[in-house]
This record gives structure tokens, sequence and C-alpha cells, in this order.
């Protein structure tokens, strides 16, 4: 399957959903439209060029072979420092900014292509140091502070 | 007379010392986000936006105009000395203007495109003084169904000269339309789609889905390859263009200024449109046009004057009708929503102030930007050095801490993430960021009209074709519609972009 037929019957999904969850929330009259009626129509819409767009992409499909998407390319590194970001917002509540902020920079330094430890470690500690006095000290933003106060 | 006495009004309040400082912050950190690639003029808008909630909205309208007209600057300099485009608009100018460079004219390329900015920007100021008045008047006959029908056109348009699929993009604007819908419903003031989750029930923030949008995605976008830049190893000398590169070029900048003003009124235009469009106008019009490709210095000084010029033209939609024509104008949009003010044609007698001051801001911002990016080019040029394993942890925190202090919250910081996937998918996938983006912001409006609509014609969609204005409009979106299904028009089409592609 391409790309395209993939990424339609997607959203093919998405729009059977919305339009379920639209009625329920109620389409109301025309004269008088209820909550769901824009957000039924607009998946409706939807739904109806994810169907034009699965079509032509099987027109496609015979005529030109496209490359992979993913093929050659460091997409592993992409997933990782999402899944990293995720768990540095679930944990700076916990952990603190300054702790949190420093681990999280060292790993981004480090995946950026920053070849030595010492350089990591400073640039992330120096970064960190920065950040924290210009945001919460002088715009007086509430960083979340750690079990330890800091 | 009037005119007069409004910019009057309007310098009184751009040259307050705050507003002064606030337009260079503007002009600087867009001519830093123009110069450096990583984050585009509309990431670094999305960033700003929390730090502007504090001040006044003038001061807020004035920085972060000043970070849009400041990034079109500053994005000529990476295309000339680097063959990188800072953003989307400068892609052209890689062309002719890194041809340059190579042959040692890297300073006539940088001072052109410097004064071609500063003709177009200053020309499309003038324009919008004198259109927005009289725009603004005839606006105010409009009832909600002429502004649906303006609306719905606008996205039609804007998915019509998006490249790549029109059916795409024309679903990436339900998706946002949907998106938009989430939260409390305006009329009933019910929840919809909030999934018992209490930060919902306000919507989905702007901010975090713009940062993630096109700042997160961006820094994906170029975790997957190992980005190198390399810096053109030349003397910039003798900035200022010769007499005969003046004489080369003075049509052309005549030529961008007007078709950048014109297209950045256009919904959809804006700045990339103009800029290419411009390209291809010099080159048919040239005596010569195998010269270009080759360093001719029109190529750089027409799409460097019309980029410009577009951004003070997609300014007039915005301030009379309260319709963004494109993403950068929906984020000024969001400002003001956020700052209680409500943009269209009753700004220009409701807040003098705020319209007039933003306009003289721009005559300000524009002399900045030509002092900035003449003398102080060689700092630029320092600046593009900085390696990218640096830049990337420094972007990437920066997102995080603008949208953790939106509302002290670490949700906003997961929807940026979220969206950031989403962005990075989409662009794998050759889904457009932009038309999601402007139908998230105007889906609320557009669905209020609707409803409204509706109502005053007892349930009858005869109204949106018995108002000529709506009819008109309507009409003019069903045609776009159509020419992409009408084989010859597609054709057509397709021609076009081919065209676009080979530039």
């Amino acid at each position: 399957m391409n790309t395209d037929r993939a990424t339609s019957v997607f959203w093919l999904c998405i729009s059977i959903i919305v339009c379920v969850a639209s009625y329920r929330l109620g389409l109301g009259t025309l004269s008088v439209p209820g909550s769901g009626f824009m957000p039924f129509g607009a998946a409706v819409l939807l739904g109806l060029l994810s169907l034009i767009c699965f079509v032509q992409a099987m027109g496609r499909e015979k005529s030109t072979d496209a490359p992979p998407l993913f093929r050659g390319t460091l997409w592993p590194r992409v997933i990782l420092v999402f899944i990293v970001l995720f768990a540095y917002a679930r944990l700076i509540p916990f952990g603190g900014y300054r702790v949190t902020t420093f681990f999280l920079l060292v790993f981004l330094f480090r995946i950026a292509g920053q070849k030595k430890v010492w350089k990591v470690v400073l640039y992330s500690f120096v970064t960190t140091a920065i950040s924290y006095y210009v945001f919460s000290k002088w715009l007086n933003l509430q960083f979340p502070l750690g079990p330890l106060g800091f | 007379m009037d005119i007069l006495n409004n910019l009057f009004l309007g310098f009184q309040v751009a040259l307050l010392p705050i507003n002064l400082l606030f337009c260079f912050a503007g002009v600087i950190v867009g001519t830093l986000v123009g110069v450096l690639p990583g984050i585009g003029p509309v990431g670094a808008m999305a960033l700003l936006l929390p730090a502007t909630f504090a001040v006044p909205l003038s001061s807020s309208l004035i920085m972060l105009a000043g970070i849009y007209y400041g990034a079109m600057y500053g994005g000529s300099t990476t295309s000339i000395l680097v063959n990188i485009p800072g953003e989307a608009a400068s892609v052209i100018t890689c062309i002719d203007g890194y041809q340059m460079a190579r042959q040692g004219r890297a300073g006539p390329a940088l001072g052109i495109s410097a004064i071609g900015s500063f003709i177009g920007g200053t020309f499309s100021i003038i324009g919008l003084m004198v259109v927005a008045v009289p725009l603004a008047k005839a606006a105010l006959r409009f009832g909600p169904p002429e502004y649906f029908a303006l609306m719905c056109a606008g996205l039609i348009v804007l998915t019509y000269l998006t490249q790549g699929s029109m059916v795409k993009s024309l679903m990436m604007a339900l998706v946002g339309i949907l998106l938009g819908s989430v939260g409390l419903d305006m009329v009933v003031g019910s929840p919809r789609f909030t999934f018992n989750v209490n930060e919902l029930t306000d919507g989905v923030g702007i901010i975090p889905v713009v940062m993630g949008l096109f700042g997160v995605a961006e820094v994906f976008t170029n975790l997957e390859t190992t980005v190198t830049r390399e810096v053109l190893k030349t003397k910039i000398t003798n900035i200022w263009p010769s007499m005969k590169d003046y004489a080369q070029t003075k049509w052309s900048i005549a030529r961008g200024s007007v078709l950048g003003f014109l297209l950045g009124i256009l919904p959809g235009g804006g700045a990339i449109l103009a800029s290419f469009l411009s390209y291809g106008i010099e080159k048919k019009l040239s005596h010569d046009p195998t010269r270009f490709g080759k360093g001719a210095i029109e190529g750089v000084a027409g799409p460097e004057t019309a980029n410009n010029a577009a951004s003070g033209g997609s300014l007039i939609p915005l301030l009379t009708l309260g319709i963004p024509p494109n993403v950068v104008m929906a984020m000024l949009f969001s400002a003001m929503i956020i700052h209680g003010v409500q943009p269209g044609p009753l700004l220009m007698t409701s807040s003098p102030d705020v319209f007039w001051g933003l306009v003289a801001s721009m005559y300000i911002g524009n002399v900045l930007l030509v002092l900035l990016n003449l003398p102080l080019i060689g700092l630029w040029v320092q600046l593009l050095k900085i390696p990218y394993r640096i830049l990337l942890p420094l972007i990437l925190l920066f997102c995080l801490i603008g949208a953790y202090s939106l509302n002290n919250s670490t949700f906003d910081v997961m929807v940026m993430i979220f969206f950031g996937g989403v962005g990075y998918l989409m662009r794998k996938f050759g889904y457009e960021c932009a038309p999601l983006v402007l139908a998230f912001v105007m889906g609320p409006i557009l669905e209020q009209n609707l409803r409204q609509a509706l109502l005053m014609s007892h349930g009858s969609f005869i109204i949106f074709v018995s108002r000529p204005i709506s009819a008109v409009t309507l009409t003019i979106a069903f045609l776009l519609l159509l020419s992409n299904v009408l084989p010859f028009m597609k054709k057509k089409r397709e021609k076009v972009e081919e065209i676009l592609k080979e530039e």
C-alpha cells in the first residue's frame, strides 16, 4: 500500500469517528443548528476527500514507483527525541526545572552531534543556568521545583 | 488629510520608548530567524507571543509584525551566502544570489536585496494606508453570510495555491476546522470533544499547536539528516550596488513592489508566491533570459522586493475584514484575540492607536532593518557559522519554555510535542501545515457566522447566493475548486507547478 492510500484510510477512520461523536452531540435543525452540526459537516467532507485521495492514489500506484519515505534517513533519532521530550514533560513536575532540563540538554547536545563529553556537560550546565535565571528571575516564570527544592 | 492625521497619531504611538524597543526587538529576532535555518517566522512569533501578554496590544503587534518582515530581510542572507534559504520566501533568491556570491559579488547581492526590501516594504505600507480605510468602510455592510463566504473563499484559495495536492490541503483545512471545534460550544456553552480533560475546555491552544507544527517539527525533520552548512568564503566588500546595478534593477523593484503588495492581499498568497512569481516575470521580461541562474541581479532584486511588499499587503484583510489571509497573519489575529481586541472593520475606529501605531511602526522597522542589514552584515555572517549541533537543543529548549510559560502547565508542553510529531509526519506524507493552522484559527468564527446566517434565513442556504457579495465570493471559490477537477485546467495548473519547480 503506498503512503497516500494509507493516510487516506487513516483520515477516513477519523472522519467516521468524528461523525459519530458529532451526531451524539446533537446536529440540531437547519434553522437552529446544534453543537455537532459544523463538526459533522466537516467530518463528512473529510471522509469524501479521503475517498477521493484514496482513488487518486490507486491510479498513481500503477504509474509511479515512489521511494520509501523513511529509507536512508535517521528516523530512529526522531522517535527517540520525541519519547525523551514527552518523558521530560512528565518528569519536570517531580524532578524540578534545573535537574530535568540539565539531563534533557545533555541528551539533546549529544544526539545533535556534540562528541566531547566535557563540552556536552558544560554547554548543558551553562544553558540550564542561563535559561533559569533569565526566565525565572528576570521574567518571573514559575518553574516547577524538585523534591530537593530546586 | 485624514490619513496624515492618523499617521501622525500612529507615529506618536510607535515612537513611544516601549514601542520602539519592541519594534527593535521584533526586527532583530526576525532577522535572526530569517538568517538561521531551523525556525521560521511563524514558530518565532508563537514562541514570543506569551512574552507579550503583559504589555499593551500595540507593543505586542509591533513586535510580532517586526518578526515577520524582519525574517523576510534576514532570509536573503543565507540564500545568498549559503545557498540554503533561511525561510520559504527566500528560496528563489538562492538561484541568482548564490551565483553572484560565487562570482565575488555577494556585497551588491546583499545590498540590492536590502534596498529592494526597503522599497517594497515602504510601498506596501503606503498601499495599506490608502486601501485599508475604504475597505473597512465597505466591510461594515458585511453580515454573517458575507463573512462565511469570504472565509470559505480564503481557505479554498489557500489550498489552491499551496504546492502539491489540493485534495490533501483541503483535507488539512477540514482537520483544522475540527480541531478548532474542540472546547466549549460558543452558542450553547456545552463542551465538545474534550474527553473530560479540563485543560481542553478552553479548546486546543493555538500557540502550542503552531510551535509544534512549525518549530518542533522543523527540528525533527532536520534530525533525520546530518545538516551541514558551508558559508561561502568570500570577502563582502562594496555592499552598495553600482549605478549599472541600479539601472538594471529599478523596474524589477517597481514590479516586485506592486506584485508583492497585490499578492499579499490575496488569501493564501503572501510572500512565498510573490517571490516565485516575481522571479518568473523578471525572467520573462528580460532581454537576455539566459543570464538568469548565472547571477542576474534582477533575479535577486525582484523576488526580495516582492516578498517584503507582500508582508504589508497581507495585513489588509486582517485589519479591515478580520480575516487572516495566511498563517503569519493568523498569529497576529490570535494576539489580538488574546488581548481582547476583535480585528475587523471596527478596529480603525475603536482602536485607532493600535491600527495606526502598527502602520507607523512598519516605517520605523523598515529603516531599522536597512541599518541592521547593511552595516552589520558581517555580524549576521558570523551567526551563520553557529553549528546546528548547538542550535538544535537551544531551539527545542526555547519551544519547551515558551509552551510552558503559557499557563505554567506541562499540558501545553505535551500538546506542543504531540503536534511536533504530527507536523513531522505531515511533512513526510506531503500534507501542508498552513491550511490546518489557518482553518484552526478561523474555524470558530466560520462556525459562528454559518450558524448565525442559518438562523437569519430560518435554515435556508439560499441566503449565501441571494446576497451579491457572498454569491460572487462563493462562485469564485467554486470555480477554483472546479478548475482543479476539469482536465484541461488541471493540466495547466500542473504545468505551472512544474515551471515553478524548475525555477
